[in-house]
């Protein structure tokens, strides 16, 4: 066999326990993260003005991502309506009390900051947690933060094979253990959690070009004014 | 007979006193809590007026006395349950949220929960929380007791 070349290899047993989904999104994840830091290095070295001041990590060259339809509160929306504008894509669930709203309030500022610019620039809020998250449900959400907004949810399979093609790794979390038991107001607590679940979801904010390419990836926790710059620059590119 | 007195009467004497001591710092204002707890609010949460989403709620805890504090429990009687979150990015970008069984607030430092990091989740609304509603939050901290605090919903 040709085993024998790995030599002697222990595997340790939690490296046998992980669900085979997860490890493969994370290596999309993996991979897109490379993909942006190889973009950022080129076009640092290439020196390119405002590419190399940017906040997020620039795809370069814009990568093609697979065609997709999810469902809005108002019908279908697939990765075809999403030309002509650049795009940012942000992918979590109205239950999220956080990061979620925390991250599309600076989204509508980031908006705001570009002026009249800013209807260049289309919002899409794709939840990961469809079983809760309606259409309707998801659309509401978005239109919350502001009225330009899109909200999108779907089917449980066409959101993780939206989330898997553009690397967003999504899992249900964990029952959270209430240890000190006194915040309960009479919460039934047994038989799982289905009503309160939490979503662990990629926090990573995603920018199309106007032919629905990749072309920017902000990983980490970008302030409004570092997203408004990197439009910008988007947007007269 | 004398034995069985001992220290155990004596001790407890000495570590009140002690105790006394440390909160009686100079400096101090009295009538001032050692523990105070401002800007807080609470984020708008609701998908539709009928249709409630998670709440958070913020705020800064700032600890005047001479001895560490800790939020130990939090309670909103709106909510179904109220916990003490922090709101974490893992290695590979996977944002996800903890449940704290506790906050330690150190003698003479403040500790924020802020949009990102920790604040209180509110789970279960029984009703949204609009904007321009004040809504009242519980704080137990294992030293200072009950604080009772009203928290404004500020909008999305």
């Amino acid at each position: 066999m040709t085993d024998s070349i790995a030599g002697p290899r222990e595997t340790p047993p939690s490296a046998r326990r992980g669900r085979p989904r997860p490890a493969l999104l994370w290596a999309s994840t993996a991979l897109l993260v490379a993909l942006a830091a190889a973009g950022g290095l080129v076009v640092g070295r290439a020196g390119a003005g405002d590419a190399g001041a940017l906040h997020g990590s620039l795809i370069e060259p814009p990568m093609p991502v697979p065609e997709f339809t999810l469902a809005s509160g108002d019908g279908p929306v697939s990765s075809a309506d999403l030309r002509g504008t650049v795009t940012v894509l942000f992918f979590g669930y109205t239950f999220c009390p956080d990061i979620c709203p925390f991250t599309l309030q600076r989204l509508r500022q980031a908006r705001e900051l570009l002026g009249p610019a800013g209807d260049g620039v289309r919002v899409v809020f794709v939840s990961v947690d469809p079983e809760r998250d309606t259409p309707e449900r998801a659309t509401a959400y978005a239109r919350g933060f502001d009225p330009s907004f899109t909200g999108l949810s779907g089917s449980p399979q066409a959101i993780a094979d939206v989330a898997s093609s553009f690397g967003i790794f999504f899992a249900r979390a964990a029952p959270q253990e209430d240890t000190d038991g006194g915040n309960a107001a009479g919460g039934d607590r047994a038989g799982g959690d289905d009503d309160f679940y939490l979503v662990d979801h990629s926090a990573t904010i995603l920018a199309l070009d106007r032919d629905g390419r990749l072309r920017l990836i902000w990983g980490g926790p970008a302030t409004a004014e570092e997203m408004a710059a990197d439009l910008r620059f988007l947007l007269s590119d | 007979m004398r034995p069985r007195r001992r220290t155990p009467a004596v001790l407890p004497a000495i570590l009140l006193a002690a105790a006394a001591a440390a909160c009686g710092g100079a400096g101090e204002t009295p009538g001032e809590p050692e523990l105070q707890v401002t800007e807080a609010w609470a984020r708008a949460a609701a998908v539709a007026p009928d249709a409630p989403s998670n709440g958070a709620v913020y705020f800064t805890a700032a600890n005047h006395g001479g001895q560490a504090d800790r939020l130990v429990a939090a309670r909103y009687a709106g909510a179904d349950r109220t916990m003490i979150h922090e709101t974490f990015v893992d290695e590979r970008g996977v944002a996800g949220m903890r449940h704290l069984d506790a906050v330690e607030v150190p003698a003479g430092a403040e500790v924020r929960f802020e949009p990102g990091g920790r604040h209180l989740m509110l789970m279960g609304l029984a009703a949204s929380l609009a904007p321009g509603d004040t809504i009242e939050v519980t704080l137990e901290f294992e030293r200072s007791g009950e604080l009772r605090v009203r928290v404004p919903v500020r909008p999305l």
